[in-house]
């Protein structure tokens, strides 16, 4: 199972500058799966940056994507990262919460592009693979977990 | 795959095979264990069980008529989903 943050999840949608990174990606055999909480984030940066873009995304979550309503046991997972990580977590809540609901889904790997807030190190720091493959940046803000 | 009943699994063993048990895992019974006496979140919800909708969608076509559409930047798509500083 594949955890597509909301970055991928528009990236999948709209024509953009790693549409062919996201192609091969949706080509690969693994189940993808699209929480609720990416869902609304996705449809929230659509209706600003691409409002027309929403249908592909409806098309998706029908003929692609498992999509994920249970908030609770993913909300569960975020507050054990946070017990365990303390005032280390420096990774905001949200961006916390997606990686407890792809570890409540026994997800295997964590797929975005946001190397700026923390997600991907987090993720990997709780064991799951990351797509697009780790990188100097995100072994870099993983020091900051571990530290 | 053989199903497996959930509800009944508690104690360290979901702590240390819970990626096992959710292979077996064919309908959702539930996600949430007892686990020492304490509710966990470890095992595979409902709605992420396989489903026939994969291996028919034309993905050829779906990219196809995604890239006539006007392209954009995937720093655009970030800072669309940037967050304000938490209080």
């Amino acid at each position: 199972m594949i955890y597509l943050d909301a970055n991928v999840v528009v990236a999948s949608v709209t024509n953009n500058d790693h549409s062919e990174q996201v192609e091969r990606l949706l080509r690969s055999r693994k189940p993808f799966y699209v929480s609720r909480l990416a869902d609304y984030e996705a449809r929230k940066s659509l209706s600003s940056i691409d409002p027309g873009a929403e249908k592909n995304l409806d098309q998706l979550l029908v003929e692609k994507f498992n999509q994920g309503k249970e908030w609770e046991a993913a909300i569960m997972q975020a507050i054990k990262i946070s017990r365990r990580f303390k005032q280390r977590l420096w990774v905001d809540s949200a961006d916390t919460l997606h990686v407890g609901w792809a570890l409540s889904i026994g997800a295997e790997m964590f797929a975005s592009f946001d190397r700026d807030s923390g997600p991907r190190a987090l993720a990997m720091v709780m064991g799951l693979k990351l797509w697009p493959e780790a990188g100097p940046i995100d072994f870099e803000q993983r020091k900051l977990l571990k530290a | 795959m053989k199903m497996k009943t959930l509800q009944r699994i508690s104690g360290t063993f979901v702590r240390h095979n819970w990626k096992a048990v959710t292979e077996g895992l064919v309908e959702g019974k539930t996600f949430l264990v007892e686990n020492h006496g304490k509710r966990e979140a470890v095992v595979m919800s409902p709605e992420a069980v396989d489903s026939p909708k994969r291996g028919g969608f034309d993905l050829d076509a779906y990219f196809k008529r995604l890239k006539q559409r006007p392209a954009i930047s995937l720093s655009k798509i970030n800072a669309s989903l940037v967050r304000s500083p938490e209080l």
